[in-house]
């Protein structure tokens, strides 16, 4: 019934079977250096993406991190006492918008999910996988494309899926939020609805990591993206735009000047590798491992360019090598970067061999993360220690879960003391 | 044969992703309305967008606790939720019960905690029992 992700427990719920290509070999590598293989069915693409954007999406945000160790606090205090605490606050207000904010910061984190599902699932695939009507406009959008003679994905097409896809009622309200805010500046009322869908898809990237690295996301967020709605920022924005108009060029070229933009007017540093480390989460039976991992990414980042100096990528058509040389420089000076542009292949496939979900369970089969990893970035505990960790971490959070749920029913506290295997 | 069984009317709730299997079951013993919306839960915390409906269900008894065990047990589901004190009664599967448990409410408030590794025709006779249905 669906799929989820756990933020507690780092377990990635994708309820259809295992293809066989993905139990052995690489692992979940060969799904994330090419998602959209036909060998991986109908509906198991879009979801193991989108449920590995959101593992990502922790692994790179300290206000992530801070939600699960509020909640990790509260088992070992359940443990020690038996009493089930109160819910931290960052948890109660997680998924609430809070006074006057246009959205919550789960619907950030969903937003900022559905990009990577639009941009690398594509909404020609979408279409036909969401079964929507997209509030009406799927008739005009195919009509569309039909004069156009081609499935390419118009900005048009990604305001309708961003917009008013399925499901949009979880990321719709941020990304018209900013839609609407964009058409507020001149410079982008000049240019039409265009316009404004390119600026929200330059900044939604960058101003959402930037927010999940601050205490209060969503007025981060607000302020950030602001920033750079400023006349002077914003023209040179528009002045840089590249020749070929192809946005992910523009993500790569021009990331951290807008990033710098935003943490200034937020009145922080663009925040360092180092200072960002899981410390919070050192007694989480999984996530305390994520310190290595994050390291790893670091090595593979280094690897890629060495790669990539030394000329063995490829062959490379010369789009392909300029974007290449982008996303090298991009990666070795500021590499958060690479986890906040899942949707750039090179980027995916160093995430994709080093930070996997730690379980993701099928339908038939639980997958460890460490069958997907590069063989020389192993995780630091045995596959078999990683599958006890997590199955310890969902056995405890279970237990608070279960005490919690019983008394908000008005049963007794151990009602589902005892669930079924 | 289905004919002879007696069949009732009750409320089902469940994700909206759910329901593209119970209309490939329907049928004479399980016919199923329109889904119609409620209100998102802003307490899930999981990071899936639980969609959440709610129908008209008129089934027999038996199918019904055959479904009411399928979702229980559903990985990434809830448990399931039977209030008898609703007219029609209402079977919820986003109620909060944990995955793996069935709670009946009764007429009179009082309440049964199941496991869902039970047999169907169990859970049947519980159900049975608490709607004072013949079965």
């Amino acid at each position: 019934m669906g799929t989820s992700f756990n933020w507690f427990t780092g377990v990635a719920g994708i309820s259809v079977p295992c293809p066989p290509e993905l139990r052995g070999g690489q692992g979940l590598r060969a799904f994330y250096a090419d998602p959209n293989n036909e060998l991986w069915g109908p509906d198991l693409p879009r979801w193991l993406y989108h449920e590995s954007l959101h593992f990502w999406q922790l692994v790179s945000s300290s206000y992530l991190q801070a939600l699960v160790a509020g909640e990790w606090d509260r088992v070992l205090s359940f443990e020690a006492d038996g009493v089930p605490p109160p819910a931290s606050p960052i948890r109660t207000s997680h998924a609430r918008r809070g006074a006057g904010e246009p959205f919550s910061v789960r619907e950030l984190v969903e937003c900022l999910a559905r990009l990577w599902d639009v941009m690398t699932r594509g909404s020609h695939r979408l279409i036909r996988e969401e079964g929507d009507t997209l509030q009406g406009r799927l008739a005009e959008i195919e009509r569309e494309r039909e004069q156009r003679g081609n499935d390419e994905q118009s900005q048009w097409e990604f305001d309708a899926f961003m917009s008013g896809g399925r499901d949009q009622g979880s990321y719709g309200a941020p990304y018209v939020w900013m839609r609407e805010r964009a058409r507020s500046s001149n410079i982008i009322a000049a240019g039409g609805d265009v316009a404004a869908v390119w600026a929200v898809m330059l900044l939604l990237p960058i101003a959402g990591r930037i927010a999940l690295n601050t205490p209060t996301p969503v007025a981060s967020f607000i302020a950030a993206f602001d920033s750079v709605l400023q006349p002077e920022v914003l023209q040179k924005a528009v002045d840089r735009r590249n020749a070929l108009r192809s946005i992910a060029l523009e993500w790569l070229g021009q990331w951290v000047e807008l990033e710098t933009t935003m943490w200034r007017a937020l009145g922080l540093d663009r925040v360092p590798v180092g200072e960002t480390k899981v410390g919070v989460l050192k007694a989480h039976p999984v996530y305390r491992y994520l310190d290595d991992r994050v390291e790893a990414i670091g090595v593979s980042i280094g690897n890629f360019a060495m790669e990539f100096q030394a000329g063995r990528i490829g062959p490379l058509t010369p789009m392909q090598a300029a974007s290449l040389r982008h996303e090298v420089l991009l990666a070795l000076d500021c590499p958060w970067a690479v986890l906040a542009l899942p949707g750039q292949p090179s980027y995916r496939w160093l995430i994709g061999g080093v930070l996997a979900p730690p379980l993701t369970r099928f339908a038939d089969v639980d997958l460890p993360a460490s069958r997907s990893v590069f063989p020389t970035l192993p995780w630091p505990i045995p596959e078999a220690e990683l599958e006890a960790a997590v199955r310890d971490c969902e056995s405890r959070h279970g237990a608070l879960q279960r005490a919690e749920a019983a008394l908000k029913l008005g049963l007794p506290q151990g009602a589902f003391a005892n669930p079924p295997v | 044969m289905s004919d002879a069984v007696e069949k009732f009317e009750l409320v089902l709730e469940l994700p909206r992703d759910a329901l593209g299997t119970e209309r490939e079951l329907a049928g004479d013993d399980y016919a199923l309305g329109a889904p119609t919306d409620l209100p998102a839960d802003p307490d899930l915390m999981e990071a899936n967008f639980i969609e959440p409906v709610s129908l008209i269900v008129v089934a027999t008894l038996a199918l019904l606790a055959e479904r009411v065990l399928h979702f229980a047990l559903a990985k990434n589901g809830q448990g399931v939720l039977i209030d008898t004190r609703s007219k029609p009664p209402r079977v919820s599967a986003l109620a909060g019960v944990p995955q793996g448990f069935v709670v009946i409410v009764k007429a009179n408030g009082a309440t049964e905690t199941v496991r869902a590794d039970q047999p169907p025709n169990e859970l049947s006779k519980l159900i049975g029992a608490a709607l004072k249905l013949k079965g």
